[in-house]
């Protein structure tokens, strides 16, 4: 069937915005793409919707189909193709334009603060302008009050899709999806002693005042891929693993999932129910372990008891990509049983929290993100 | 075993000619065919289970052939039905049937009561649809081919539809689930509203396509490059092809016919996204088609019914489509399915539930804010009262 193709056997390469991949024969430089784990943005793959255009800067392609149906004359004239509906016929060069999420200063109101636990509360922001991010990245905060401290802390909820409002409040009557140019952001704070950021969310009452937000920033987030997945999250380090479960969620990828969140005791859990919704809505397995490490051995509590590093399950790997996000010293524990069940070194993608020195008046985490730390 | 997965795709070959020979053999055969043809998808789909294997097919020039085959054989059988209403033996076909076969079709037909004329219309109108539109959706999604493209739009003028090879495609592909797609029925809207609805937006729809593309190229609207015109010629081309061969009645049947067919497409349209809701901005994903592995009809309408892969991989060719048992699952087989859809009332009482469990158990958060809106719009108070009060809330930030 694919006559013309066959004579077509060799693969080619496609660099992409400076990245070499191997297409092969036959294939397409979107499947490519994705076989490699480029986020190459993408959605009908008949040759449709144009979501996946990008420019041939070098080399020639054969298009599965008439391009005209969706490319301007200033695309075709300007060397755009469809990555779905273009084989390489040499070695290929492509500009694409990634939706860059560039850094931004972006002020906003604290709209609202809740109890997640006794020392961490959901802060929730709106911004007068659109934030884009990645789920799992973090941005830096400044509350009007405290000018002079910025505080990095991980979003915590998927961004706000285009020109809808996330609220779940309205009733029955029909939504028009109101155009909105604002951005609700969530993130989870800890108290931290003598800390006067994360004294001031979780002791005042904030509501109203204004904040500027720093972001996005770090590049913690979850890569494309079919792999499992196993997410560790300790404390507040939740967040950023909650945000990208409940994308993840939306691309209904079949990734089998192990969670595991470690915390000191059940007065520490939380978020149980978003973990829960997040579980019926998955494509695979679901597999969620809390893990208390302080727990009162007197306590009625049935779960596991000790460090989340000890349960890391050798069912799921070692193909496995590993997410962990919480204190340097739980992600170092985990990362070195992962590495001694197989997991490769360059699977492992790393937040660690650091508690800003307490005496320099400091709060929970800068991220400093160790994707590929050896 | 290979070579049954090869075999099991013949079996539509297998059906049309079995309405063929019963087309031919006229009287009550015709009507004993339609009845053993409902009764073998019905019953076989209810009682043979699901083909869920994924076989790895070496050689798909086989595959791509036999769907090749189908035009001679629609042509056929098309032939046959007309054959059947006309008052003159077309070609003689009649007399070296009875000398081959030994058997008198043209006193069969002679004696042919209208109850089995109404057979004939309702099977020749399966057969447009199973052999040709079926057939045809599979080929035109193969754009890069020209002989598969070329086979594939004469099926599609069959049934008034060539369009089809635009809008499925360039439309349908792109907006489906949406609101801006015509052949994805909206919770609560009634079958036969969907037929004429989605007939006529799709025409529409199609001929912007088209004018859009034709503009880029700077080719004139009303020319011989123009899709849409060439196609609907393709059909007139038929329709005068029969008037001349078989008369005046044998044309009205042979419209009839066309149209027949054209609306068990849009039957199959409403049954496979029937309720579903997307944001255009993101991609389209299993979830967002109804899918059936059921054997008799994943068989003879090769894969189509794998639809929720077919959906979210577009360019994969049907033997390589995945049975996906845990994307949302249609009511039965298809042409069980379709016989249900034209009961509206069993319909929604069928539907209903699975479409509210879709929106448990698949639905984003974003999603659950368009359902909402479609919920209101339904008519139908089950869906009213799913998402009026509170009872949504689901886990989001306010």
């Amino acid at each position: 069937m694919f006559s013309f193709f066959q004579k077509n056997k060799k693969p080619h390469t496609a660099n992409i915005n400076g990245q070499t991949i191997e297409v092969k024969p036959q294939e397409t430089l979107l499947n490519a793409a994705l076989r490699h784990d480029i986020e190459f943005p993408y959605s009908c793959r008949v040759g449709g919707c144009a979501a996946c255009k990008c420019q041939l800067t070098k080399g020639k392609v054969k298009e599965l189909t008439d391009a005209g149906y969706i490319l301007s004359d200033e695309d075709l004239d300007n060397g755009y193709i469809l990555a779905c509906q273009s084989v390489p016929d040499t070695d290929i060069s492509i500009h694409l334009d990634l939706p860059q999420h560039s850094v931004e200063q972006t002020k906003g109101k604290v709209i609202a603060q809740k109890r997640l636990t006794h020392d961490i509360t959901e802060l929730v922001v709106r911004t007068d302008t659109p934030v884009s991010y990645q789920p799992g990245q973090f941005a830096d905060l400044t509350l009007a009050s405290l000018p002079d401290l910025a505080r990095s802390y991980s979003f915590a909820s998927v961004p706000s899709p285009p020109a809808s409002s996330s609220s779940s409040h309205s009733s029955g009557s029909v939504s028009n999806r109101p155009q909105s140019q604002k951005s609700t952001l969530s993130f989870f704070v800890r108290e931290v002693p003598g800390g006067r950021f994360s004294g001031a969310v979780n002791q005042k009452d904030l509501s109203g005042e204004r904040i500027e937000i720093k972001g996005p920033l770090g590049d913690f987030w979850l890569r494309t891929a079919q792999n499992p997945i196993i997410m560790i999250a300790g404390g507040s380090g939740l967040a950023p693993v909650i945000a990208m479960l409940e994308a993840e969620v939306q691309q209904s990828r079949h990734r089998p999932l192990l969670l595991l969140f470690g915390a000191r005791s059940q007065q520490d859990l939380y978020a149980l129910e978003r973990i829960n919704n997040i579980r019926r809505h998955w494509h695979a397995s679901f597999e969620f372990i809390p893990v208390l490490s302080d727990e009162a051995d007197t306590s009625d509590w049935n779960g596991k008891r000790g460090l989340v590093s000890d349960f890391i399950q050798p069912a799921l790997l070692p193909d496995s990509h590993a997410y962990l996000c919480g204190p340097p010293a739980m992600i170092d524990a985990a990362e070195t049983v992962l590495k001694n069940l197989g997991v490769s070194a360059q699977h492992i993608y790393a937040d660690r929290f650091i508690t800003v020195d307490a005496q320099k008046a400091g709060d929970k985490k800068t991220a400093i993100d160790v994707k590929k730390s050896a | 075993m290979k070579f049954f997965h090869y075999l099991k795709f013949f079996l539509f070959h297998l059906i049309g000619l079995a309405a063929l020979v019963s087309l031919f053999a006229g009287g009550a055969w015709i009507s004993y065919g339609l009845i053993t043809l409902l009764l073998f998808y019905i019953v076989g789909d209810a009682v043979s289970g699901d083909d869920t294997s994924t076989p790895d097919f070496g050689h798909p020039t086989i595959l791509t052939i036999q769907l090749w085959m189908a035009l001679p054989l629609l042509s056929l059988i098309m032939f046959a039905s007309v054959w059947s209403v006309s008052d003159v033996d077309i070609f003689g076909i009649g007399a070296w049937l009875t000398q081959v076969a030994g058997y008198d079709v043209l006193a069969a037909r002679e004696n042919t009561i209208w109850i089995h004329h109404l057979s004939a219309f309702i099977t020749s109108g399966l057969m447009i649809g199973l052999i040709g539109t079926i057939t045809a959706h599979e080929l035109t999604h193969r754009t890069w081919d020209p002989i598969s493209m070329l086979v594939g739009r004469w099926l599609l003028a069959f049934s008034f539809d060539t369009i089809f090879s635009i809008e499925h495609v360039y439309g349908h592909h792109r907006y489906v689930s949406t609101k801006d797609d015509p052949a994805t029925a909206p919770r609560g809207r009634n079958v036969y509203f969907h037929i004429l609805a989605s007939t006529l937006k799709g025409n529409i729809s199609a001929w912007n396509i088209e004018q859009k593309r034709l503009k880029r190229k700077r080719l004139s609207l009303f020319g011989w490059h123009n899709a849409v015109i060439r196609g609907h010629l393709m059909s007139l081309l038929l329709v005068a092809m029969v008037y001349a061969m078989g008369g005046f009645v044998a044309m009205i049947f042979f419209i009839a016919c066309m149209l027949w067919g054209k609306a068990l497409l849009e039957i199959v349209n409403y049954m496979e996204h029937y309720g579903m809701v997307r944001n255009p901005e993101t991609p389209v994903q299993p979830r967002h088609s109804w899918n059936t592995n059921k054997r008799i009809s994943s068989w003879s309408m090769f894969n189509l019914t794998r639809h929720s892969h077919h959906h979210a991989q577009g360019e994969v060719p049907y033997q390589d489509l995945k049975p996906y048992p845990d994307a949302p699952m249609m009511i039965s087989g298809y042409l069980t399915t379709i016989v249900i859809a034209l009961i509206p009332p069993l319909w929604h009482k069928l539907m209903t539930p699975k479409v509210l469990e879709w929106d448990a158990k698949y639905a984003t958060a974003e999603e659950l804010e368009l359902i909402k809106e479609a919920n209101a719009k339904s008519g139908i108070k089950a869906f009213q009262q799913s998402t009026s009060g509170n009872s949504l809330a689901k886990t989001q930030i306010a």
